[in-house]
Protein backbone atom coordinates (compact mmCIF):
# COMPACT_ATOMS: atom_id res chain seq x y z
CA UNK A 1 0.00 0.00 0.00
CA UNK A 2 1.13 3.50 -0.72
CA UNK A 3 3.95 4.72 -2.10
CA UNK A 4 6.84 3.09 -0.44
CA UNK A 5 9.29 4.19 1.70
CA UNK A 6 8.74 8.28 0.45
CA UNK A 7 12.89 8.83 1.89
CA UNK A 8 13.85 6.15 -0.60
CA UNK A 9 14.15 7.06 -4.44
CA UNK A 10 11.61 4.58 -5.54
CA UNK A 11 9.24 5.73 -3.07
CA UNK A 12 9.34 9.57 -4.30
CA UNK A 13 9.21 7.99 -7.91
CA UNK A 14 6.14 5.96 -7.31
CA UNK A 15 4.27 9.51 -5.75
CA UNK A 16 5.93 11.37 -9.00
CA UNK A 17 3.82 8.47 -11.07
CA UNK A 18 1.29 9.06 -8.95
CA UNK A 19 1.10 12.79 -9.14
CA UNK A 20 1.62 13.06 -13.06
CA UNK A 21 -2.09 13.36 -13.90
CA UNK A 22 -3.01 14.78 -10.44
CA UNK A 23 -3.20 17.98 -8.46
CA UNK A 24 -3.89 16.57 -5.35
CA UNK A 25 -3.32 13.01 -3.46
CA UNK A 26 -7.06 12.94 -3.49
CA UNK A 27 -9.89 14.47 -5.43
CA UNK A 28 -9.41 17.96 -6.38
CA UNK A 29 -9.02 19.95 -2.90
CA UNK A 30 -5.98 19.96 -1.04
CA UNK A 31 -7.08 17.58 2.10
CA UNK A 32 -5.21 16.14 4.97
CA UNK A 33 -3.81 13.71 2.48
CA UNK A 34 -1.67 16.18 0.91
CA UNK A 35 -0.32 17.19 4.47
CA UNK A 36 0.49 13.86 5.85
CA UNK A 37 2.78 12.71 2.60
CA UNK A 38 3.89 16.50 2.56
CA UNK A 39 4.81 15.98 6.34
CA UNK A 40 6.53 12.17 5.65
CA UNK A 41 8.59 13.94 2.79
CA UNK A 42 11.72 15.65 4.87
CA UNK A 43 12.91 16.88 1.58
CA UNK A 44 11.63 18.13 -1.32
CA UNK A 45 12.05 16.00 -4.66
CA UNK A 46 14.73 16.17 -6.80
CA UNK A 47 13.89 18.33 -9.76
CA UNK A 48 14.38 14.78 -12.09
CA UNK A 49 10.64 14.25 -10.29
CA UNK A 50 9.06 17.03 -12.06
CA UNK A 51 5.24 15.96 -10.69
CA UNK A 52 6.33 15.17 -7.37
CA UNK A 53 8.47 18.56 -7.12
CA UNK A 54 5.25 20.51 -8.56
CA UNK A 55 2.77 19.42 -5.88
CA UNK A 56 5.36 19.80 -3.28
CA UNK A 57 5.79 23.03 -4.09
CA UNK A 58 2.36 23.78 -4.95
CA UNK A 59 1.30 22.37 -1.37
CA UNK A 60 4.41 24.30 0.21
CA UNK A 61 2.70 26.98 -0.91
CA UNK A 62 -0.11 27.18 1.45
CA UNK A 63 2.13 27.07 4.63
CA UNK A 64 0.66 27.07 8.02
CA UNK A 65 -2.92 26.73 6.60
CA UNK A 66 -1.89 23.11 6.10
CA UNK A 67 -2.75 21.77 9.26
CA UNK A 68 -6.30 23.03 8.44
CA UNK A 69 -7.15 21.41 4.92
CA UNK A 70 -10.35 19.79 5.16
CA UNK A 71 -10.12 15.89 5.43
CA UNK A 72 -9.00 12.80 8.01
CA UNK A 73 -5.45 12.30 8.71
CA UNK A 74 -4.76 8.84 7.39
CA UNK A 75 -1.43 6.80 7.69
CA UNK A 76 0.85 7.99 4.65
CA UNK A 77 0.14 4.16 3.69
CA UNK A 78 -3.51 4.52 2.93
CA UNK A 79 -2.94 6.94 -0.04
CA UNK A 80 -1.77 6.56 -3.19
CA UNK A 81 -1.91 3.34 -5.57
CA UNK A 82 -3.30 0.02 -3.59
CA UNK A 83 -0.54 -2.14 -5.36
CA UNK A 84 2.77 -2.77 -3.21
CA UNK A 85 5.82 -1.31 -5.42
CA UNK A 86 9.03 -2.64 -4.37
CA UNK A 87 12.16 -1.97 -5.92
CA UNK A 88 12.96 -5.45 -7.23
CA UNK A 89 9.95 -4.29 -10.03
CA UNK A 90 11.10 -1.05 -10.69
CA UNK A 91 10.22 -1.37 -14.47
CA UNK A 92 6.48 -1.74 -13.74
CA UNK A 93 4.73 1.78 -14.30
CA UNK A 94 3.28 1.28 -10.55
CA UNK A 95 0.36 4.06 -11.26
CA UNK A 96 -1.17 2.61 -14.32
CA UNK A 97 -2.79 0.21 -13.49
CA UNK A 98 -5.24 0.93 -10.82
CA UNK A 99 -5.27 4.57 -11.89
CA UNK A 100 -7.09 3.31 -14.84
CA UNK A 101 -9.74 1.65 -12.18
CA UNK A 102 -10.03 4.37 -10.66
CA UNK A 103 -10.64 6.85 -13.88
CA UNK A 104 -12.73 4.32 -15.35
CA UNK A 105 -14.76 3.96 -11.98
CA UNK A 106 -15.29 7.69 -11.60
CA UNK A 107 -16.44 7.97 -16.02
CA UNK A 108 -18.31 5.28 -15.64
CA UNK A 109 -20.60 6.07 -13.21
CA UNK A 110 -20.86 9.40 -15.44
CA UNK A 111 -21.65 7.55 -18.52
CA UNK A 112 -23.92 5.31 -16.95
CA UNK A 113 -25.93 8.43 -15.72
CA UNK A 114 -25.92 9.61 -19.33
CA UNK A 115 -26.83 6.46 -21.02
CA UNK A 116 -29.58 6.06 -18.31
CA UNK A 117 -30.98 9.85 -19.06
CA UNK A 118 -30.20 9.04 -22.46
CA UNK A 119 -32.48 5.89 -22.79
CA UNK A 120 -35.30 7.92 -20.38
CA UNK A 121 -35.76 10.35 -22.88
CA UNK A 122 -35.58 8.03 -25.79
CA UNK A 123 -38.39 5.90 -24.66
CA UNK A 124 -40.23 9.05 -23.41
CA UNK A 125 -39.85 9.92 -27.62
CA UNK A 126 -40.89 6.68 -28.94
CA UNK A 127 -44.27 6.89 -26.56
CA UNK A 128 -45.01 10.11 -27.58
CA UNK A 129 -44.19 9.19 -31.25
CA UNK A 130 -46.32 5.68 -30.75
CA UNK A 131 -48.99 7.87 -29.78
CA UNK A 132 -49.37 10.25 -32.48
CA UNK A 133 -51.11 8.58 -35.20
CA UNK A 134 -49.27 10.14 -38.40
CA UNK A 135 -50.16 10.30 -41.83
CA UNK A 136 -50.86 6.60 -43.35
CA UNK A 137 -48.93 5.76 -45.93
CA UNK A 138 -50.93 4.67 -49.26
CA UNK A 139 -50.32 3.85 -52.82
CA UNK A 140 -52.65 3.56 -55.98
CA UNK A 141 -51.57 1.04 -57.78
CA UNK A 142 -53.17 -0.24 -61.18
CA UNK A 143 -52.58 -3.67 -61.91
CA UNK A 144 -52.76 -5.44 -65.73
CA UNK A 145 -54.60 -8.85 -65.44
CA UNK A 146 -53.95 -10.82 -68.52
CA UNK A 147 -56.37 -13.92 -69.51
CA UNK A 148 -55.75 -16.81 -71.45
CA UNK A 149 -57.22 -15.99 -74.12
CA UNK A 150 -60.13 -14.26 -75.98
CA UNK A 151 -62.69 -16.86 -74.86
CA UNK A 152 -61.77 -16.03 -71.10
CA UNK A 153 -65.00 -14.64 -69.23
CA UNK A 154 -63.67 -11.18 -68.89
CA UNK A 155 -66.62 -10.12 -66.35
CA UNK A 156 -66.20 -13.26 -64.25
CA UNK A 157 -62.90 -12.43 -63.98
CA UNK A 158 -63.34 -9.12 -62.32
CA UNK A 159 -65.35 -10.29 -60.54
CA UNK A 160 -63.18 -12.77 -59.04
CA UNK A 161 -60.46 -10.29 -58.12
CA UNK A 162 -63.39 -7.80 -56.67
CA UNK A 163 -63.87 -10.76 -54.11
CA UNK A 164 -60.26 -10.14 -52.70
CA UNK A 165 -60.40 -8.50 -49.18
CA UNK A 166 -58.81 -7.64 -46.97
CA UNK A 167 -58.01 -4.40 -44.72
CA UNK A 168 -56.49 -1.69 -46.36
CA UNK A 169 -57.13 -2.69 -49.79
CA UNK A 170 -60.03 -0.95 -51.70
CA UNK A 171 -60.69 -1.46 -55.49
CA UNK A 172 -61.20 1.01 -57.52
CA UNK A 173 -62.27 1.55 -61.78
CA UNK A 174 -62.02 -1.00 -63.75
CA UNK A 175 -61.90 -1.19 -67.64
CA UNK A 176 -60.87 -3.43 -70.55
CA UNK A 177 -57.66 -2.79 -72.85
CA UNK A 178 -57.27 -4.45 -76.24
CA UNK A 179 -54.43 -6.53 -76.56
CA UNK A 180 -54.11 -8.02 -79.78
CA UNK A 181 -55.91 -10.81 -81.81
CA UNK A 182 -59.28 -10.16 -79.90
CA UNK A 183 -57.90 -10.47 -76.32
CA UNK A 184 -58.35 -7.97 -74.11
CA UNK A 185 -56.68 -7.16 -70.55
CA UNK A 186 -57.87 -6.16 -67.75
CA UNK A 187 -57.02 -2.95 -66.10
CA UNK A 188 -58.02 -2.14 -62.42
CA UNK A 189 -56.54 0.42 -59.86
CA UNK A 190 -56.64 0.13 -56.20
CA UNK A 191 -55.85 1.54 -53.44
CA UNK A 192 -53.69 0.29 -50.93
CA UNK A 193 -52.20 1.11 -47.37
CA UNK A 194 -48.53 -0.06 -47.83
CA UNK A 195 -48.42 -1.03 -44.20
CA UNK A 196 -51.03 -3.22 -44.18
CA UNK A 197 -51.38 -4.80 -47.59
CA UNK A 198 -48.38 -5.95 -49.52
CA UNK A 199 -48.66 -5.99 -53.26
CA UNK A 200 -46.80 -9.10 -54.26
CA UNK A 201 -49.31 -10.85 -51.88
CA UNK A 202 -52.33 -9.21 -53.90
CA UNK A 203 -50.36 -10.11 -57.60
CA UNK A 204 -50.50 -14.07 -55.76
CA UNK A 205 -53.71 -13.67 -54.83
CA UNK A 206 -55.01 -12.83 -58.24
CA UNK A 207 -53.14 -15.61 -60.08
CA UNK A 208 -54.19 -17.68 -57.78
CA UNK A 209 -57.74 -17.78 -60.13
CA UNK A 210 -56.18 -20.03 -62.48
CA UNK A 211 -58.90 -20.54 -64.62
CA UNK A 212 -58.74 -17.07 -65.94
CA UNK A 213 -55.83 -15.67 -65.13
CA UNK A 214 -52.38 -15.61 -67.07
CA UNK A 215 -50.27 -13.14 -65.28
CA UNK A 216 -50.39 -10.19 -62.99
CA UNK A 217 -48.35 -7.47 -63.89
CA UNK A 218 -47.92 -3.85 -62.11
CA UNK A 219 -49.03 -1.26 -64.84
CA UNK A 220 -48.31 2.02 -62.25
CA UNK A 221 -47.51 2.25 -59.01
CA UNK A 222 -47.81 5.74 -57.18
CA UNK A 223 -47.56 7.13 -53.51
CA UNK A 224 -50.21 8.93 -52.28
CA UNK B 1 -18.29 28.54 -25.90
CA UNK B 2 -20.16 31.28 -26.75
CA UNK B 3 -19.43 34.46 -25.00
CA UNK B 4 -23.35 34.94 -24.31
CA UNK B 5 -23.12 31.82 -22.27
CA UNK B 6 -19.67 32.21 -20.93
CA UNK B 7 -20.67 35.60 -19.54
CA UNK B 8 -23.80 33.88 -17.76
CA UNK B 9 -21.45 31.41 -16.15
CA UNK B 10 -19.19 33.55 -14.75
CA UNK B 11 -21.95 35.68 -13.46
CA UNK B 12 -23.13 32.88 -11.45
CA UNK B 13 -19.80 31.54 -10.33
CA UNK B 14 -18.86 34.98 -8.91
CA UNK B 15 -22.36 35.54 -7.33
CA UNK B 16 -23.30 38.58 -9.03
CA UNK B 17 -26.44 39.58 -11.66
CA UNK B 18 -26.49 38.19 -14.82
CA UNK B 19 -25.31 40.89 -16.94
CA UNK B 20 -27.35 41.50 -20.40
CA UNK B 21 -24.80 40.90 -23.02
CA UNK B 22 -25.60 43.02 -26.34
CA UNK B 23 -23.48 42.67 -29.64
CA UNK B 24 -21.87 45.95 -30.77
CA UNK B 25 -23.33 46.69 -34.11
CA UNK B 26 -19.97 48.45 -35.53
CA UNK B 27 -17.40 45.75 -33.94
CA UNK B 28 -19.33 42.82 -33.63
CA UNK B 29 -18.36 42.69 -29.78
CA UNK B 30 -20.02 41.70 -26.77
CA UNK B 31 -20.82 44.64 -25.18
CA UNK B 32 -22.60 45.36 -21.29
CA UNK B 33 -24.16 48.29 -19.65
CA UNK B 34 -22.55 48.79 -16.39
CA UNK B 35 -24.02 50.23 -12.80
CA UNK B 36 -22.40 53.95 -13.83
CA UNK B 37 -25.09 53.56 -17.08
CA UNK B 38 -21.60 53.20 -18.86
CA UNK B 39 -20.91 51.15 -21.84
CA UNK B 40 -18.26 48.52 -21.46
CA UNK B 41 -17.22 46.11 -24.46
CA UNK B 42 -14.91 43.24 -24.94
CA UNK B 43 -14.54 39.86 -23.02
CA UNK B 44 -11.56 40.94 -20.70
CA UNK B 45 -13.20 44.36 -19.59
CA UNK B 46 -16.81 42.79 -19.03
CA UNK B 47 -14.91 39.52 -17.44
CA UNK B 48 -12.66 41.75 -15.32
CA UNK B 49 -15.66 44.43 -14.22
CA UNK B 50 -17.92 41.10 -13.55
CA UNK B 51 -15.19 39.92 -10.73
CA UNK B 52 -14.42 43.00 -9.61
CA UNK B 53 -17.95 43.97 -8.81
CA UNK B 54 -18.56 40.00 -6.93
CA UNK B 55 -16.91 39.55 -3.28
CA UNK B 56 -14.39 37.32 -4.68
CA UNK B 57 -12.24 40.32 -5.75
CA UNK B 58 -8.92 37.98 -4.72
CA UNK B 59 -10.13 35.99 -7.87
CA UNK B 60 -8.40 39.19 -9.99
CA UNK B 61 -4.59 38.36 -7.93
CA UNK B 62 -4.14 39.89 -4.55
CA UNK B 63 -0.86 41.93 -5.35
CA UNK B 64 0.15 43.79 -8.45
CA UNK B 65 2.39 40.58 -9.94
CA UNK B 66 -0.67 38.20 -9.59
CA UNK B 67 -3.14 40.22 -10.86
CA UNK B 68 -0.35 41.39 -14.13
CA UNK B 69 -0.02 37.96 -14.75
CA UNK B 70 -4.02 37.59 -14.56
CA UNK B 71 -4.21 40.37 -17.28
CA UNK B 72 -1.52 38.69 -19.68
CA UNK B 73 -3.28 35.13 -19.08
CA UNK B 74 -6.67 37.05 -20.54
CA UNK B 75 -4.82 39.30 -22.96
CA UNK B 76 -3.09 35.56 -24.46
CA UNK B 77 -7.23 33.79 -24.14
CA UNK B 78 -8.52 36.64 -26.44
CA UNK B 79 -5.13 36.80 -28.84
CA UNK B 80 -4.41 32.83 -29.01
CA UNK B 81 -7.00 30.60 -27.84
CA UNK B 82 -10.08 32.83 -29.00
CA UNK B 83 -8.35 33.09 -32.28
CA UNK B 84 -7.63 29.21 -33.14
CA UNK B 85 -9.12 27.84 -36.80
CA UNK B 86 -6.66 25.50 -37.79
CA UNK B 87 -5.12 22.19 -35.86
CA UNK B 88 -1.53 23.86 -36.53
CA UNK B 89 -2.73 27.17 -34.34
CA UNK B 90 -4.04 24.53 -31.83
CA UNK B 91 -1.02 22.54 -31.53
CA UNK B 92 1.18 25.78 -30.88
CA UNK B 93 -1.93 27.22 -27.93
CA UNK B 94 -1.96 23.68 -26.43
CA UNK B 95 1.61 23.08 -26.66
CA UNK B 96 2.66 26.68 -25.20
CA UNK B 97 0.07 26.20 -22.00
CA UNK B 98 1.19 22.49 -21.46
CA UNK B 99 5.02 23.68 -20.97
CA UNK B 100 3.75 26.90 -18.56
CA UNK B 101 1.64 24.37 -15.95
CA UNK B 102 4.24 21.92 -16.45
CA UNK B 103 5.95 23.39 -12.84
CA UNK B 104 2.69 24.74 -11.79
CA UNK B 105 -0.71 23.46 -10.73
CA UNK B 106 -2.81 26.76 -11.50
CA UNK B 107 -1.54 29.34 -14.05
CA UNK B 108 -1.32 32.07 -11.63
CA UNK B 109 -0.09 31.90 -7.78
CA UNK B 110 -0.91 29.03 -6.31
CA UNK B 111 -4.95 29.04 -6.64
CA UNK B 112 -7.49 29.12 -8.98
CA UNK B 113 -7.81 32.82 -10.61
CA UNK B 114 -9.71 34.51 -13.63
CA UNK B 115 -7.20 33.43 -15.70
CA UNK B 116 -7.82 29.94 -14.69
CA UNK B 117 -11.54 30.19 -15.53
CA UNK B 118 -11.35 32.63 -18.59
CA UNK B 119 -8.42 30.02 -20.15
CA UNK B 120 -10.94 26.56 -19.55
CA UNK B 121 -13.76 28.40 -21.01
CA UNK B 122 -11.79 29.39 -24.09
CA UNK B 123 -10.57 25.84 -24.43
CA UNK B 124 -13.44 23.94 -23.11
CA UNK B 125 -14.39 23.52 -27.23
CA UNK B 126 -10.96 22.41 -28.43
CA UNK B 127 -10.52 20.12 -25.50
CA UNK B 128 -13.78 18.05 -26.34
CA UNK B 129 -12.45 17.68 -30.04
CA UNK B 130 -9.38 16.08 -28.80
CA UNK B 131 -8.64 12.52 -28.55
CA UNK B 132 -7.91 10.64 -25.53
CA UNK B 133 -4.24 9.80 -27.21
CA UNK B 134 -3.88 13.76 -27.79
CA UNK B 135 -5.18 14.80 -24.35
CA UNK B 136 -2.44 12.30 -23.05
CA UNK B 137 -0.07 13.97 -25.14
CA UNK B 138 -0.40 16.99 -22.98
CA UNK B 139 -0.07 15.42 -19.91
CA UNK B 140 -0.01 19.01 -17.91
CA UNK B 141 -2.41 20.76 -19.53
CA UNK B 142 -4.66 18.36 -19.34
CA UNK B 143 -4.53 17.62 -15.53
CA UNK B 144 -4.85 21.21 -15.02
CA UNK B 145 -8.32 21.12 -17.05
CA UNK B 146 -9.40 17.90 -15.19
CA UNK B 147 -8.66 19.80 -11.84
CA UNK B 148 -10.55 23.15 -13.05
CA UNK B 149 -13.72 21.15 -14.66
CA UNK B 150 -14.09 19.68 -11.05
CA UNK B 151 -14.65 22.80 -9.32
CA UNK B 152 -18.41 22.44 -10.35
CA UNK B 153 -19.00 26.43 -9.54
CA UNK B 154 -16.85 27.00 -12.79
CA UNK B 155 -17.94 23.74 -15.28
CA UNK B 156 -22.02 24.45 -14.39
CA UNK B 157 -23.42 23.26 -17.44
CA UNK B 158 -20.63 22.50 -19.82
CA UNK B 159 -20.12 18.82 -20.51
CA UNK B 160 -17.31 16.99 -18.64
CA UNK B 161 -14.48 16.14 -20.74
CA UNK B 162 -13.17 12.27 -20.16
CA UNK B 163 -9.66 11.94 -19.55
CA UNK B 164 -8.03 8.38 -19.55
CA UNK B 165 -4.38 7.10 -18.78
CA UNK B 166 -5.46 4.25 -20.79
CA UNK B 167 -3.15 1.98 -23.07
CA UNK B 168 -6.14 1.36 -25.23
CA UNK B 169 -7.03 4.35 -27.57
CA UNK B 170 -11.40 3.86 -28.44
CA UNK B 171 -11.13 7.31 -30.18
CA UNK B 172 -8.04 6.94 -32.17
CA UNK B 173 -8.44 9.31 -35.43
CA UNK B 174 -4.68 10.34 -36.46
Amino acid sequence: MGFGDLKSESGVKALNDYLCDRSYIEGYQPSQADTVVFDTLKNPPAASFPHALRWYNHIASYGGERSNFPGEKKDVSAFGKTENISDSKPNKPPADDDDDIDLFGSDDEIDEEAEKLKQERLKQYQEKKSKKPGPIAKSSVVLDVKPWDDETDMAEMEKNVRTIECDGLVWGAAKLVPLAYGIKKLQIVCVVEDEKVSIDWLQEKIEEFQDYVQSVDIAAFQKI
Amino acid sequence: MLCFEEFQSLANFLGVEKPNVFVDEQWKRPCVETSAGKQLCGLVSISKYLTDKSHQRSLLGTNIEESSLINQWLEYRTVYINQVHQKSDMVRVLEDLDLVLQKKVYFVGNRLTLADISIYYGLHRIFVSLTFQEKEKYLHLSRWFNQVQHVPEVRQTLPVVVFSKSRLYKTTTL
